[in-house]
This record gives structure tokens, sequence and C-alpha cells, in this order.
């Protein structure tokens, strides 16, 4: 796949380059190397993880046209499966004066929400080190096409993924993130919908750009990404076996934001039609359809402070006692962060408060710009609470460093 | 008592002439003309007390609507924010907050921000607000002619602006203003405490496509040591700008 890809791309940038004889074409490189080790708070003090790698990413610009590619070349020491080469995005772009077209492999963004998903559904997260990865890390990129009519302070955008992509959940003796199972029970996370036309994803979005708000309106036919898991049990070997269900949803929704002073206020909304929520015995699973809410504070508070809050709420239409959720939940999620020694050393907390498990996640990290190639970064991930994702990931907690340089 | 009276009434005309005199010296600073739109290559060298230096390079286009100003600008280096974008509505109205946004390429997102803040903020680690950068609304100050004074061989005006609202980073400025081209040349910031601050100098003043331009600008803290040089290279003027480039769209597409 990552050398069909990178072939096709260099083809594409050679005859990119033939063309180019009469007309300008530039190319760009550009990457950097990082390297990022963690070692757990509490005994054993084990390495929780030890990852270099160097990103490549190629632009060959010809007249309205381009190409770019992002390529990771990484060595985990840990995890065996995340050394080698992975082709992150890899695209062909045309920007014409009424449409564009963005062609490949891409990571799409949607909504307003700071790291929370109400309408960013289409590129997945990839969880294999739960969040201990940078965002950007976190996204998983999608074969799409993307088509938009730009306009000056209006877009309307549609998107075709012809496959979906779905969350990437820790996995394996290897990885400190993976969840352990109980004896005798084992994970299919294999029920992913079947390659046909018919589960593909397609979306639109028309956003607008005024004078005191942004605000745009989206629709998409999607999947539930993050598998919603039930258990089976099977009599004959006296196994469980907790499986991963997909089931396509329909969302409606959109987002708004608002300067106010020195505020600004975002609020995003989707209502998910037909998201299936596992019953509380683990049996089996309902299609529901919920209401999902968020509202965001950004105070740009000068001096280089920043503070940022979210509330996110999610409402069950129609609840029933059997679900194995509540009709109502919700996350708090908090980022500060104070830039001193003139803009070259960054010190942030972010904060994920899970209210009803009252389960947290805070991370807290310096960054240091050492020079204008060098970012030096040393932080802690701290997970717990009485319940749910964040409390399993108690002993998880650890203390980490790295160091980035571009190039 | 009436004497008394004449005199105030005298005095306090005088004042408001003095401060609509200045006030006139002002506008024409901002009002010289530099075309209808106008792009310009930035390279930003920040130096600290030790010497160490640092660099940015930015590309700025920017494009006038009636009274207002459109601004939107690139960074190309360094290359963990290459790709960042910055969108400004600047309104000529001072009771109206500009529009902003900024886009970050590592999230691939584009955030609306407040206009009231960044103002007074350091504008990417370097000793410029951005105020100092964009064009701050000459009605946010009161200003007052306080001299007129010759130097290596032009004549200057000296004016001394006081910001009216609180909530600024300095208390006063002395702004040296160049009578022959209506272009600032020096400018002494003045902190709370009424301590100079921040003192900035313009050079490489001349005549590009018709129009009076500053090359470089050096911003020097004199209370840490810290400084900031920006040259302005190849400016263009009354180029031909689509106003779809003053757009979200081409702040995520990037040049």
């Amino acid at each position: 796949m990552i050398k069909n890809s990178i072939f096709m791309l260099l083809s594409a940038a050679f005859a990119l380059s033939v063309h180019a004889q009469e007309n300008e074409l530039s190319l760009q490189l550009n990457g950097f190397v990082d390297s990022y080790h963690a070692l757990q708070v509490d005994y054993p003090h084990k390495i929780m993880s030890s990852r270099t790698r160097l990103r490549l990413e190629m632009r060959a610009n010809y007249g309205e046209a381009s190409l770019f590619s992002s390529v990771n070349l990484a060595y985990n020491s840990l995890i065996k499966e995340q050394s080698g080469a992975f082709l992150r995005e890899a695209y062909f772009d045309y920007a014409g004066k009424y449409l564009e077209l963005k062609l490949g492999r891409q990571i799409i963004t949607w909504g307003v929400a700071d790291g929370l998903r109400i309408t960013d559904l289409i590129s997945p997260m990839d969880y294999t080190e739960f969040m201990a990865n940078d965002y950007d890390d976190i996204r998983v990129p999608v074969n799409a096409i993307n088509l938009k009519y730009p306009g000056e302070s209006f877009s309307a955008e549609v998107v075709f993924v012809p496959v979906p992509e779905f969350f990437v959940i820790p996995s394996g003796e290897d990885n400190p993130w993976s969840t352990p199972l109980p004896p005798n029970t084992s994970m299919d996370l294999s029920g992913t919908p079947e390659k046909r036309i018919k589960n593909s994803e397609v979306g639109g979005r028309l956003r607008f750009f005024l004078e005191n708000f942004d605000f745009s309106l989206t629709a998409l036919r999607t999947f539930n990404k993050s598998p919603v898991t039930i258990a089976t049990y099977n009599p004959e070997t006296e196994n469980v076996v907790i499986k991963g269900i997909y089931e396509p949803m329909n969302v409606f929704g959109g987002d708004i934001s608002i300067p106010a002073g020195e505020l600004v206020i975002r609020v995003e909304m989707a209502t998910y039609f037909g998201e299936p929520i596992a019953l509380r015995n683990s049996s089996d699973y309902m299609l529901k359809k919920t209401f999902n809410g968020l509202i965001g504070f950004d105070w740009y508070a000068g001096n280089n402070w920043t503070f940022m809050a979210q509330y996110m709420h999610k409402f069950i239409i129609e609840h029933t006692e059997s679900l194995g959720m509540e009709e109502n939940t919700s996350m708090l999620t908090a980022r500060i962060s104070k830039e001193i020694l003139n803009n070259t050393l960054k010190l942030s907390v972010y904060g994920m408060f899970d209210v009803d498990n009252v389960g947290f996640y805070i991370r807290a990290a310096g960054d240091y710009l050492l020079s204008d190639q060098i970012t030096l970064s040393l932080g802690s991930d701290w997970l717990g609470g009485r319940r749910g994702t964040f409390k399993t990931y108690k002993k998880n907690s650890q203390i980490w460093a790295k160091g980035k340089f571009f190039f | 008592m009436k004497k008394f009276f004449m005199a105030t009434l005298l005095s306090a005309s005088f004042i408001f002439a003095a401060e609509q005199n200045a006030r006139d010296i002002m506008v024409k600073v901002k009002n010289r003309p530099d075309g209808d739109t106008r792009s310009s290559s930035m390279e930003m060298k920040l130096v600290n007390k030790n010497g160490g230096t640092r660099v940015r390079k930015i590309t700025s286009y920017a494009m006038d609507v009636g009274e207002d100003t459109k601004t939107i600008m690139f960074f190309l280096y360094p290359n963990d924010v290459k790709g960042t974008g910055f969108l400004t509505v600047n309104y000529d109205d001072v009771e109206k907050e500009d529009d902003k946004w900024l886009y970050l390429p590592a999230l691939k997102k584009t955030r609306r921000i407040s206009g009231k803040s960044s103002k007074t903020d350091y504008f990417m680690g370097s000793d410029f607000t951005y105020d100092d950068i964009g064009k701050r609304n000459v009605d946010e100050d009161t200003h007052k002619l306080l001299r007129e004074e010759s130097a290596n061989g032009f004549d200057y005006y000296v004016v001394e602006s006081t910001p009216k609202k609180s909530g600024e980073i300095f208390s006063k400025k002395l702004v040296w203003i160049r009578k022959d081209c209506d272009v600032v040349e020096k400018v002494e910031f003045y902190d709370k405490l009424g301590k100079l601050h921040r003192q900035m100098i313009f050079s490489d003043i001349k005549k590009v496509d018709g129009f009076w331009t500053v090359g470089k600008m050096v911003m020097q803290n004199v209370q840490t040591g810290h400084s900031t040089e920006l040259l302005f290279l190849d400016p263009k003027f009354n180029i031909q700008l689509d106003s779809k480039i003053f757009s979200v769209n081409k702040l995520e597409r990037g040049l």
C-alpha cells in the first residue's frame, strides 16, 4: 500500500516536473525527527513508550495543482508493529477559482471543538497509546474525495470516503496501553463494514465567516467509528468473545464561533440518528437517536495567557433502563497556557474530566524552544477516577520527555 | 475673575487646538498613501541580551476596503510554525473589534480569535506587539504636539500619544515624525511607571513605486536588553490581488 502510494506520487511528481520545463514547478521537502520516551510513575516504573521517528513531508506545486505526501519512518522499541514506514497523507490538490479538489489520503477536521468530537467524525482517532500521542498524530487519515466551492466569506464542501476508517484501539501484549481482558476472553474488532459502495461515507458542510460570528452546517452519513462492544459466550469452548459493533448512522449538526470582547464562545451540536448503544448486560445493543452538544470558551487574556474551557453533553432520546449508558452524560475539558521568556518557553496544562465516572486525565507540559530547529519538552500524564476508561488507565500515569528537530 | 476665566478659556482653546493639530499629524501619518493593495516579505531577527538570535520569516498581503484593511500573513520559518496563517480585518471604526482568524497546521484547524485580544501580546516572541505591526487607530490615543525639532538634516514633529483605554502595555509614547514625508522615524514607549520600556527606530526610508516606505524597523526593549530587527523585503504596492485571498479558505490552503 505504502509502496504503491509513494510510487504513484513520485510518478505524478515526475509528470509535473516534465511539464515544468515551460512553467514554474516548486518542490518543498520538510519534516522533523522526534524522539519520545515515557516512564510509569507507579511501581514497577515500566517504560511506557520509547519511539523515534523521521517525518518527511514533500510538496510539489505546479500552478494551481500540487501533490503532497507525508511519511513516518518510525522505530518503536516497545510496540513492534509500530516500527517501519507508514504513509500518513498522500493527495493531489487542485485549487480552481470556483472549485477545489483534494483527492487521496488526507486528514479531515470539522467543527470548532478542541480535542472532542461532535461533528468531527470523518477522520477517526488512533488510540494505540491512548491519548499520550500528540493530537495531530492521533488523527487517522482517510482516503477521500474532497470537493469545495471556495468563497470569500462562504464555502461549501462535499466529502466522499469510499472505505471509512475506524478507531485504532490499543492491543497486543507489548503495548502498555492495551486493556487487560479477563481469562478466557478475547476481543474481536474485525466486524468493520464490508468494503462496498453502500458502506461508504458521504458528507457536506457549509461554512460562513461573518463580521460578528462564524457558523457552519453539516450533514454526514457515517458510522460509529469507536466500536460498541457486546459480549457473547460460547458454552462449547467456555470462552467469551467481546465483539465490536459498527453501524451506519446519519448526523446533522453545526457549529458557531462568536467573539465577545476578549472571549470567543464556541458552540457545536449534532444529532446522531441510529447510534448504537450497548445494553447494560453487554449482550446486545440498540440503535438510538442522540443529541450531542458542546459549549466552549476561549479567553485570550493578554500577556500570552490563554484559557480554554469546554462542556460536552450527550443526551439519549427515548432512553430505556436496559441501556448501558446513562440518559445524560457529560465531559469537561480545560486548557491553560502561558508563554514566557520571549515565547521560548510554553507552559500548559490540559485536563479532561469525565463527570459521570468521576474520571480525569491531566497533561502538564513545558515546551522549550532551544533554537529555531529544536524543541525540548517535558511533561506528565495523570489518569484516575472512580470508574470508566480513565480509572482503567490509572496505573499508566507517566512522565515523559521529547525532543524534536525540524528541518 | 473675568481675566482668570478668559485665561482659562484661552488656555483650554490652545490645548484643544494643539491636540487637534497633533491628531491631524497622526491622521496624515496613518493615511499616508500606500496603495490600495500591497505585499511584502518580512524577516525578523530576534536578539537576546547574550547575542543569541532567532529568525522568523513571513509573507503578507494587504488590501484596503474603504477605510478598513484586510491582511493575510503566512509564516514561512521556522519550520515548527510553517504554514501557520493569520487573517485580520482591521476596522477603522474605533468602536468595532477587528475580525481575526488563526490557522494552525498541526491541528488542521482554523480558530476564530478575539479581536480585542493579542493586540498587546508580543508577536511571535519578538519585541513588537501585534498593535505595533498592525494599524492602530488614531483615536485610540490622545495626541499632543510636544515640539518641533531638526536632526540629521530633517525636520520632525514630536508627538506624545496617551492611550484612552486602560489595559495597554504602555502609559504613553513619544513619536518622531518626519515632516517631509509623514513617516515615523522613532517611537519611545513608556511603561506604567513612566520609565522608558521600548524604543523603535525606523530606517531605510525610501520611495518604492512612488510610495514612501520603511525598509527596516528595530525595536529594543531597553529594560531586558532583548531586541528585534524587522526587514521588509521586496515591498510591492497596487498589485493585482483577488479579494478571495483574504478568506479563511486561503488561510487553510496556504501560499
